[in-house]
C-alpha cells in the first residue's frame, strides 16, 4: 500500500511553510491543552474547527490532527506533577507518576512520559502506514458481542487498578457503573436517573465527572493538608530517565504501544480504555506488582505510550472508512467534509496528498513534540516550587475554564464541584476514584453492546460462546478469575485441603 | 456672547446626536448581528451544513451570524433554548424532524407550534443500506426477504425514538415486515456493525454514509422520498413499488413564536440567497443533500402534516415518553 511514491508525496505535502507552521501550532496548542487540566482535545478542535474553514483541507487535518495526538503528550504534565489529569486518558498516569513527583523523580516521570509517547506515537503512524486496510477489516469483526466479551475481560483486571483495599476498588466501580446510567438508555430510550434535568439527558459527562474527582478533590485535599505538607525536596533528581528507567520502561512502552494502537481502532474512548489497561496489564504481568501505586515507572511509561499509540489507531477507521470513533474524530471527520475531502475507501484514489500528507505530517508532528516537550521537562518541574497557595487557585480556576469551554454549561460546572466534593470525601476515606472512572466509562458501553448482542442474536445468550473472539474473550477472563483465586491466600488454602 | 453661542452649539450637538441615536434605530432590521442556535454538536451534519451556509447568509443579512452550539437531549435543549429567545428577529435556530418528533418521544416540552417557520431549505431521504456484497440488489427483493423471513433482518438505526428508527417502523407497516431494530448511539457506531456482518442492514440518511456509497462498501436500496435522488439514482423509491413511506431528514430553520412577519420574510429572503448561491449548492452536492427549498408558509404546512405522520408511527412503534 505504501510506495516510496507515496512516502515522498506525503513529504512534499507536508514540508511546505505553511503546512510545517501549522503542524507545529497544532501540536502546540494540543500540548497546552493537555497540560490544561479540564480542557480536553474535544473542545478545543471544536472550538477551532471553524478558522480551519479558510485552510486548505490538508492544512486543516494536520492542525487538527496535531491537537489530538499532542494534547496526549500534555496530559500527564499534571497528572505527574499536581496528582490532577490533564485530561481522562492520564487518569491512571497520576497513580504512579505523581508518588514519582513526591519521590523526587518528577524530571524522570516526565521524561518518560515524553519519550514513551514519542515512541508509541511514531510507532502508531508507522502501523498506520503499513497496515491500515487489514487492521481496518479485522476491527469490523467486532460487533456488540465482541465488544461485551473485550470489556468483561477488561472488568474482571479491575482490581489491579487499586493501590490499597481491593473491596474498596469494587465498590468504587459499582458507584462508577451505577453513575454510568444516568441518563437516556440507547437500546430502549427509557430516561434514568435524571431527575428531570434536560442537561442530564446525555450522561453526566466525562469531563465534569473526573475533573470534579480528580481535580477539584485533589485540590479541596491539599487545601486541607497544606500546612501539614512537607514541600518536595528542592533535590528534583535527574531531569531524564536513567538507565534503570530505561530498562523497566522498555517493555512497557512497546506492550502500550501495540496495546493502545489495537484499542484505538475499534469505537469507542480508545485512549482512555488504553492507559487503564495498560497500567493494569503492567501491574498484572510485573514481578513486584507492589512497586505500583508507589512510584512504578512502568506505571506511568505504558499508560502514556499505550493514550498515543490510540490516537494513531483511531485514524485507521476514519482515514480507510469515514467512521469516526470518537467525538473528536467526528470533529475531524467534519473539517475533512467540509472541504469536500471524502474520507473512506476512495480517500487514497480522489486525495492522495490529503492522505499521505496527513500520515508523514504525525511522523513530524511527533518529533515536534518531543523537541518541545523534553526541554520543557526542566521547566515544569521548577512549577513544583511554587507555593501551592499560588498554584491550587490557578489549578482550579483552569479546570473551570476547562468545563464550562465544553458546553457553556453552568450545570456541568456544579456537577464537577459536586464531584469535588466526593473526591474529597473518597479520599479522606480511603477510597480511590480510579476504578470508578473505569467503570464509569467502561459500563454503560458494556451494557448496550450486551443488549444489542441479544437483539442482533434474537434472545440466544450462547451467543456469546458461538462467536469465535467473543468466546476466547470470555475463557481468558475465567482463566483470570480462576488464577488469581488459586494464589490467593484462601485459595491456597482450600488447594491444600484438596491434596 | 461667546458664550450663548458655545451654549447653542452643545445644544445642537446633543440633539443631532439623540436625534441620530433614533434615526439608527429605525434603519432596516438586522441592525446588529444574529444568533443561530445549532442544537447539535460541532462538526456534526447539522453543524456543518449551518457553517456551510454561513459566510452567505451574512453576506446577504449584512450583519455577521454567530453560531452557538447547544447540543443534548437528542437536540431538545437547543430547541428550548429557540423557543424562550426573545421574537425579535435576532435569534433563529435550525430545525431537524426531530422538532416534530421529540413532542412525542419525549417530555420536553417542545411543540413544533411555538415556533415560527422561516426557511425549509433541504433534505436527505432516510435511506435502506445493506453492505456491498449483500444478496439484495433492489429494494423489492430485499422486502421479498424480509416478508419472507419475519423478526429475523436486523436493522440498525440511529438511537430508540429517533427518525431513523420511527422511520424504520414506518417501512414496516408500508411494507407488511417486521425488523429486529437494533439501536446504536448515532449513525456512525452503526456503520461497523453493518460491515462488519453484525447487522442486516441500516437505515440512515445519504449525508452520513455517502461516502461509502461511493466507496462501494455500502448500497442504496431504497429511498423514502417523494423521487429518487440523484446521488443514489439506482435506489428505488418506496411509492415506486406502491408502498406509502416518505421520511425525510431536512435541515431548516426557525425562530421562537411571534416574530413580526416583516422580520421573517427579511430572514427568509437571506436565507434564499444564500442557499442559491453556488458554493451551497456544491457543499450540499458533495454531503448528498437535495436543495428544495419552502417558504415559510408551506414549510409550517409542512411541519403540521409531519406532525400528524409521526403521532401515528410513534404510536404505533409504541414509543412513549418516559
Amino acid at each position: 500500500m505504501e510506495s516510496l511514491q507515496s512516502i515522498l508525496l506525503g513529504f512534499s505535502v507536508v514540508l511546505t511553510p505553511v503546512n510545517l507552521f501549522f503542524c507545529f501550532f497544532g501540536v502546540f496548542i494540543g500540548t497546552l491543552i493537555g497540560v490544561l487540566p479540564g480542557i480536553g482535545p474535544a473542545g478545543s478542535v471544536a472550538l477551532l474547527l471553524p478558522f480551519t474553514f479558510t485552510l486548505p483541507a490538508v492544512t486543516a487535518i494536520i492542525m487538527l490532527a496535531g491537537i489530538f495526538y499532542g494534547s496526549m503528550y500534555g496530559g500527564s504534565t499534571t497528572s505527574i506533577l499536581v496528582n490532577i489529569p490533564g485530561e481522562a486518558a492520564s487518569v491512571v498516569t497520576c497513580l504512579d507518576g505523581y508518588q514519582m513527583a513526591r519521590q523526587g523523580r518528577a524530571g524522570r516521570a516526565l521524561g518518560i512520559a515524553a519519550i514513551g509517547s514519542f515512541i508509541a506515537g511514531t510507532l502508531g503512524v508507522f502501523l498506520l502506514m503499513v497496515m491500515a486496510p487489514p487492521v481496518a477489516k479485522l476491527a469490523l469483526n467486532f460487533g456488540p458481542t465482541e465488544f461485551f466479551a473485550l470489556i468483561f475481560f477488561a472488568l474482571t483486571l479491575l482490581a489491579y487498578l487499586a493501590a490499597g483495599s481491593v473491596l474498596k476498588a469494587f465498590a468504587m466501580a459499582a458507584v462508577g457503573m451505577i453513575i454510568g446510567t444516568v441518563g437516556i438508555d440507547s437500546v430502549s430510550g427509557v430516561i434514568r436517573f435524571t431527575f428531570g434535568i434536560k442537561e442530564f439527558y446525555d450522561g453526566l459527562g466525562i469531563v465534569p465527572v473526573v475533573m470534579g474527582l480528580f481535580g477539584v478533590g485533589e485540590v479541596l485535599i491539599n487545601i486541607e493538608e497544606t500546612f501539614k505538607r512537607e514541600i518536595f525536596k528542592t533535590q528534583i533528581g535527574g531531569l531524564l530517565p536513567d538507565k534503570q528507567d530505561w530498562k523497566d520502561s522498555a517493555k512497557p512502552i512497546a506492550r502500550g504501544s501495540l496495546l493502545g494502537f489495537f484499542l484505538g481502532v475499534l469505537p469507542g474512548p480508545g485512549n482512555i480504555t488504553s492507559s487503564f489497561l495498560s497500567y493494569i496489564i503492567e501491574k498484572r504481568f510485573s514481578r513486584r506488582p507492589e512497586k505500583f501505586g508507589k512510584g512504578a515507572i512502568e506505571g506511568v511509561a505504558g499508560p502514556e505510550s499505550a493514550n498515543n499509540a490510540a490516537t494513531a489507531g483511531a485514524f485507521i477507521p476514519l482515514l480507510t472508512f469515514g467512521i469516526p470513533t470518537s467525538a473528536t474524530m467526528a470533529l475531524l471527520l467534519g473539517a475533512l467534509r467540509i472541504h469536500g475531502v471524502i474520507p473512506g475507501p476512495l480517500l487514497i484514489e480522489n486525495n492522495p496528498d490529503v492522505f499521505w500528507g496527513a500520515i508523514m505530517s504525525m511522523y513530524l508532528g511527533n518529533i515536534m513534540l518531543l523537541i518541545l516537550n523534553l526541554p520543557l521537562v526542566g521547566l515544569w518541574v521548577k512549577l513544583l516550587k511554587v507555593p501551592y497557595a499560588i498554584l491550587f487557585p490557578l489549578i482550579l480556576l483552569f479546570c473551570l475554564i476547562g468545563v464550562y469551554a465544553n458546553n457553556n454549561s453552568l450545570l456541568e460546572i456544579n456537577l464537577m464541584l459536586f464531584f469535588g466534593l466526593i473526591g474529597y470525601l473518597l479520599r479522606k476515606t480511603g477510597f480511590e476514584p480510579a476504578p470508578l472512572i473505569f467503570a464509569y466509562i467502561l459500563c454503560p458501553i458494556w451494557e448496550e453492546s450486551f443488549r444489542q448482542s441479544l437483539l442482533v442474536s434474537s434472545g440466544d445468550l450462547m451467543i456469546f460462546f458461538k462467536r469465535p473472539i467473543s468466546a476466547i474473550l470470555l475463557v481468558l477472563a475465567a482463566l483470570f478469575i480462576f488464577s488469581s483465586i488459586l494464589s490467593s491466600a484462601k485459595g491456597k488454602k482450600l488447594l491444600d485441603r484438596a491434596r | 456672547m461667546k458664550k450663548i453661542w458655545r451654549a447653542i452649539f452643545v445644544a445642537v450637538l446633543g440633539w443631532v446626536m439623540v436625534v441620530s441615536g433614533s434615526a439608527f434605530a429605525q434603519e432596516k432590521f438586522p441592525t446588529k448581528p444574529i444568533t443561530m442556535i445549532i442544537s447539535w454538536s460541532a462538526g456534526g451534519g447539522q453543524d456543518l451544513t449551518a457553517r456551510a451556509l454561513q459566510p452567505h447568509l451574512e453576506r446577504a443579512l449584512g450583519q455577521s451570524v454567530i453560531i452557538i452550539n447547544k447540543p443534548g437531549g437528542g437536540a431538545s435543549i437547543g430547541f428550548n433554548e429557540i423557543a424562550n429567545s426573545p421574537p425579535d428577529g435576532y435569534t433563529v435556530g435550525q430545525a431537524s424532524p426531530s422538532l416534530n418528533i421529540i413532542k412525542y418521544t419525549m417530555k420536553a416540552g417542545i411543540d413544533y407550534v411555538n415556533f415560527a417557520p422561516i426557511m425549509f431549505g433541504g433534505y436527505s431521504p432516510c435511506t435502506i443500506l445493506v453492505r456491498n456484497d449483500a444478496p439484495w440488489n433492489t429494494l423489492k427483493e430485499f422486502f421479498g426477504y424480509a416478508r419472507a423471513n419475519p423478526g429475523k433482518v436486523r436493522m440498525g438505526n440511529s438511537g430508540y425514538g429517533a427518525i431513523f428508527h420511527i422511520s424504520a417502523i414506518g417501512m414496516e407497516q408500508a411494507g407488511g415486515v417486521k425488523f429486529i431494530h437494533v439501536p446504536y448511539k448515532g449513525t456512525a457506531p452503526s456503520i461497523p456493525a453493518i460491515l462488519g456482518g453484525h447487522l442486516d442492514a441500516i437505515v440512515a440518511g445519504i449525508t452520513d454514509t455517502y461516502h461509502l456509497i461511493k466507496g462501494g462498501k455500502l448500497k442504496a436500496l431504497g429511498v423514502a422520498a417523494p423521487e429518487r435522488s440523484k446521488f443514489v439514482p439506482e435506489a428505488q423509491t418506496f411509492r415506486e413499488l406502491g408502498m406509502d413511506a416518505e421520511f425525510i431528514t431536512f435541515y431548516s430553520w426557525v425562530g421562537p413564536k411571534g416574530m413580526p412577519r416583516e422580520r421573517v420574510r427579511i430572514l427568509y429572503e437571506a436565507f434564499k440567497k444564500a442557499i442559491d448561491s453556488k458554493e451551497f449548492h456544491d457543499y450540499c452536492d458533495s454531503q448528498g443533500v437535495t436543495i428544495s427549498t419552502k417558504g415559510p408558509e408551506d414549510f409550517g404546512q409542512f411541519l403540521a402534516r409531519e406532525d400528524k405522520k409521526w403521532k401515528e408511527l410513534i404510536t404505533i412503534g409504541g414509543i412513549k415518553p418516559e
